[in-house]
């Protein structure tokens, strides 16, 4: 039975760039998060007219189709949950127009992110969204998951680059959306596109913003021996109108797992540490360095460093970006968090988060974008204890719906994907999941697009309402 | 809904005419539940409504192909919270624009919605008509600071998506969709926005030149340099003079206008990095200026737009898009067009692409038909270029006879598609919008 399609792919890909055996097909049923989805057939397209001729095949034969970058996602967004088959990007990996004098590049979804920021440096130019991925991750998956990274707290998400997009849509049609400006020709479709999660359309080239690069930045290390006094340390700094381009929050537990692996020089005795991150043109990035030094030690930091050069501020990066790597490599398990919160409700936020950990016998590490409010908790667990998964999930789950109780969200830039569609109806109510259901039938009206994700499942409305009592 | 909410009086009915057509009655609902009662019976009735706030951009789009109902927000204008220490708020869709900046300027903070007419204008109605203004160079447009929205489908369904805090990935973020989408889709009752601290001290510059080509280029410098600016544009004929007269500046020919916003140290070395990089082109010469005249001279172009309306009322102004390496040659030729049917162009046209045209007759009087013919040469010009854009003004005889869109919109049928999942029965602003959606 499924002889016929994989047939009809070889035939337009060629026989290296189609995978069906198990052995080799499974290996593409995981991403970063904790979620397992095994595609049927995992296909490679070289070019754009192939993705129109794989959607083609996979309408023939009814099968689901689900994008895939560099599968480093955190919410099982490219894991083909109901099987089907599976589009890698991999081989759509080149930078099709590098236009400094307008601004932007057009790339294919292949293209990795630090890549492109990298091609575009010679000009003085890169492209913003950073997320801690960015050496491997995809502007394609960025584009589905709208992706952000540290320093989105000044230069804005994915959605905010994103001029123009070809996509390819379920019926298997080319279609042109946004222009090279951002300004649209009717309804702002790139703006639904970004962070639909794979779901409306398959995007097969992208257009981009490129930024110029800061004259000068200034990255300070703030330590603490209170997680509130850093907590307050960030109200303060909004409050004092100060807009760093990135403030990261990293706690103890955090610190010192980090600083076993990565040696970047953290105090492994402090209760908190602040990254925080400002530029401009050089006048401007000394005079913020200056007010963010003194805010955080109005609010009793216990020493603030300033980052001398390139070298130790790569380091202190290298250091964030590492964080759950860090943490994987002492822990059988980690499972990665990401809810959002009101800034203003960041201490008594990560007290509860916490007293939660304690409740369920879990460490939890939180290493965070403290300055936009987007928390990532850490659950550390073992797997092979039975029923740790389970209760590292419902520990998850009572850590969001606290978020969404304060006035956040069940994701700040991870996506729902496959992991969070349960939580959904914690934000949404039925209505609103109704008219974006139908937003989506206009688009895949026969649920071809990565089907299983963002929505939630009818018959889990009685647990989340479970989840919603306990919190 | 009560008599007072609910009004057929011809004069009512008159403030909320749309050309030619008056709708039979106006409604203004005091909650969103009661809006969406409204709709609802309005769906079931097939009457078409046209959703407004202060009905100051009642010009924009295509003249409905049907009015019935006028559905006025202007009776749900409370800040419903507004958390200062986390740069956010949550109004609701009928508040005055200048209203809430003052809300947000009693705390130090700023909104960078600026607008046409914002002494009438609502946030809905402004988030609704998707202008932008010259802010959008720092701020980005209501697409980049609109964290959420609640609104009712044309079917009457109350719903929301987004949230608000300042970073939200779950669900489709269907208030994004409603940026621009005057009203076709579903009409607002509440927005979350993003608010930012106030800016620093003013740096205004006004730099001089002899022709376009020249300053287009020179306002690519300044975006790709290092230097945030808050607003980077160019202006030539007509544009300038409204910028200047007021001012007490000479009115240029062509100009490039900068804004930037920072500290003393920042704005002294601003100045000197422009003068320096000027020194190197075909320029006039240079205008800097900060304090009271410097923050006059940035109002007076965030007002630009609607000085038209007044000041050039025989004119034909229209929004495009055009890539900044593109801007000149472009410009040129639509000058070349205009130049032998008597009408002359100025440009007002932001470093992002986003362009302005004003046409204006070189005769005071000019022939009944000269706009019309006008109108259908750019037309074919844009066809021709694979250009978009909408008309903003234009003497009355011509907007009530032709539409206000010119160039192909791409995935038109999807847009259709979208407009039938938000307002199955289409009775919301029927025919209004690009492809007669």
């Amino acid at each position: 039975m499924s002889g016929a399609w994989v047939r009809e792919l070889r035939a337009i890909l060629g026989p290296d760039h189609v995978l069906t055996d198990p052995a080799e097909v499974q290996l593409y049923q995981y991403d970063g998060s904790i979620e397992r989805g095994r595609p049927d057939g995992v296909v490679f397209p070289a070019d754009k007219q192939q993705v129109v001729e794989i959607v083609r095949v996979a309408n023939r034969y009814r099968l689901p189709l689900t994008a895939r970058g560099a599968g480093t996602g955190l919410s099982g967004g490219s894991l083909a949950r109901h099987g089907g088959i599976q589009v890698v990007f991999s081989r759509m990996r080149r930078i099709l127009h590098l236009d400094p004098d307008n601004l932007l590049a057009v790339v294919e979804p292949g293209v990795v992110n630090w890549e492109l920021s990298q091609a575009a440096a010679r000009w003085g130019l890169h492209f913003a969204p950073d997320p801690s991925s960015q050496r491997a991750c995809t502007i394609g998956g960025n584009v589905a998951e709208n992706a952000g990274g540290p320093h989105t707290l000044a230069y804005g998400v994915t959605a905010n680059h994103v001029l123009a997009l070809e996509v390819v849509t379920a019926e298997g049609r080319l279609l042109r959306l946004g222009s090279t400006t951002g300004d649209p020709a009717g309804y702002d479709l790139v703006a639904l596109m970004v962070g639909s999660e794979g779901t409306l359309a398959l995007a097969v080239e992208i257009t981009v913003r490129l930024t110029p690069l800061p004259e000068a930045v200034r990255t300070l290390l703030a330590i603490f021996d209170t997680t509130d006094d850093a907590t307050a340390t960030v109200a303060a700094l909004t409050a004092a109108g100060i807009t760093p381009v990135a403030c990261e929050m990293m706690d103890g537990w955090s610190i010192r797992m980090v600083e076993a692996w990565v040696q970047a020089g953290l105090p492994v005795d402090a209760a908190a540490l602040l990254l925080i991150e400002v530029d401009g043109l050089r006048e401007e990035a000394e005079e913020k360095a200056e007010k963010v030094a003194a805010v955080c030690r109005a609010h009793r930091a216990r020493e603030v460093r300033l980052a001398r050069d390139a070298d130790e501020r790569e380091r202190l990066w290298k250091a964030r970006k590492n964080a759950f790597g860090a943490v994987g490599r002492v822990a059988p398990n980690c499972y990665v968090q990401d809810g959002v919160i009101p800034r203003t409700r960041l201490p008594e936020t990560l007290r509860r988060i916490a007293e939660i950990g304690r409740r369920y016998g879990f460490d939890i590490g939180n290493v965070f974008h403290a300055g936009d409010g987007n928390l990532h908790p850490m659950i550390v667990f073992d797997q092979r204890q039975p029923g740790a998964l389970e209760r590292a999930r419902a520990a998850a789950d009572e850590i969001i719906a606290l978020c969404v109780s304060l006035g956040g969200s069940i994701t700040g830039e991870h996506g729902v994907g496959m992991e969070k569609d349960h939580l959904m109806l914690l934000l949404f109510t039925e209505a609103d999941l109704e008219l974006m259901r139908r937003v989506h039938n206009a688009l895949d009206p026969d649920d071809r697009l990565n089907p299983g994700k963002i929505f939630p499942a009818g018959k889990l409305c009685g647990e989340i309402r479970a989840v919603t009592a306990r919190a | 809904m009560g008599s007072e909410h609910f009004d057929t009086a011809s004069a009512s009915c008159r403030r909320y005419a749309i050309g030619a057509m008056t709708p039979a009655a106006v409604v203004c609902p005091t909650s969103a539940e009661q809006l969406a009662e409204v709709l609802r019976f309005c769906a079931h009735e097939r009457l078409a409504v046209v959703p407004a706030g202060g009905g100051s951009k009642l010009w924009m789009g295509d003249r409905p192909e049907r009015y019935d109902v006028a559905l006025i927000t202007t009776h749900l204008a409370a800040l419903v919270d507004y958390d200062p220490g986390d740069l956010t708020l949550v109004v609701e869709a009928g508040m005055r624009v200048d209203a809430l900046a003052e809300r947000v300027q009693a705390e130090g903070q700023f909104l960078p919605l600026a607008v046409p007419f914002a002494d009438r204008a609502t946030v809905g109605g402004a988030v609704a008509s998707g202008l932008e203004g010259p802010l959008r160079q720092y701020y980005g447009t209501a697409r980049d600071w609109v964290l959420g929205a609640s609104f009712v489908t044309g079917d009457g369904r109350v719903a929301h998506s987004g949230g608000r805090v300042v970073k939200n990935v779950a669900g489709y973020d269907l208030h994004r969709l409603l940026v621009g989408s005057l009203g076709t889709l579903a009409v607002l009752t509440r927005v979350n926005l993003r608010t930012y601290p106030l800016p620093g001290q003013t740096l205004f510059l006004l730099i001089r030149f002899s022709r376009l080509d020249n300053a287009a280029a020179f306002l690519r410098q300044l975006r790709r340099s290092p230097i945030r600016f808050h607003a980077l544009d160019v202006l030539t004929d007509g544009w300038a003079e409204l910028l200047a007269e007021s001012l007490h500046f000479d009115p240029p020919t062509v100009c490039v206008v900068a804004d930037f916003r920072g500290s003393e140290r920042a704005c002294a070395r601003v100045r000197q990095d422009v003068e320096q990089l000027a020194s190197g082109v075909q320029r006039e010469d240079i205008t800097a200026c900060t304090g009271d005249q410097a923050r006059a001279a940035t109002l007076r172009w965030q007002e630009l737009l609607q000085a038209v309306w007044t000041l050039h009322p025989e004119s034909l102004l229209i929004r495009t898009s055009l890539l900044p390496t593109a801007h000149s040659d472009t410009v040129a030729l639509l000058e070349a067009e205009a130049a032998p049917l008597g009408f002359r162009l100025g440009v007002l046209a932001r470093a992002t692409g986003t362009t302005y045209l004003l046409f204006r007759p070189v005769s005071p009087m000019p022939a009944s038909d000269s706009f019309l013919a006008l109108w259908e040469r750019i037309r074919a010009f844009f066809q021709a270029r694979g250009l978009h854009g909408c008309r903003l003004y234009a003497p009355a005889a011509l907007q009530e006879t032709t539409t206000v869109w010119v160039g192909e919109a791409s995935a038109l049928d999807v847009m259709r598609a979208l407009k039938n999942a938000f307002d199955p029965c289409r009775i919301l602003s029927p025919g209004r919008f690009v492809g007669g959606i």
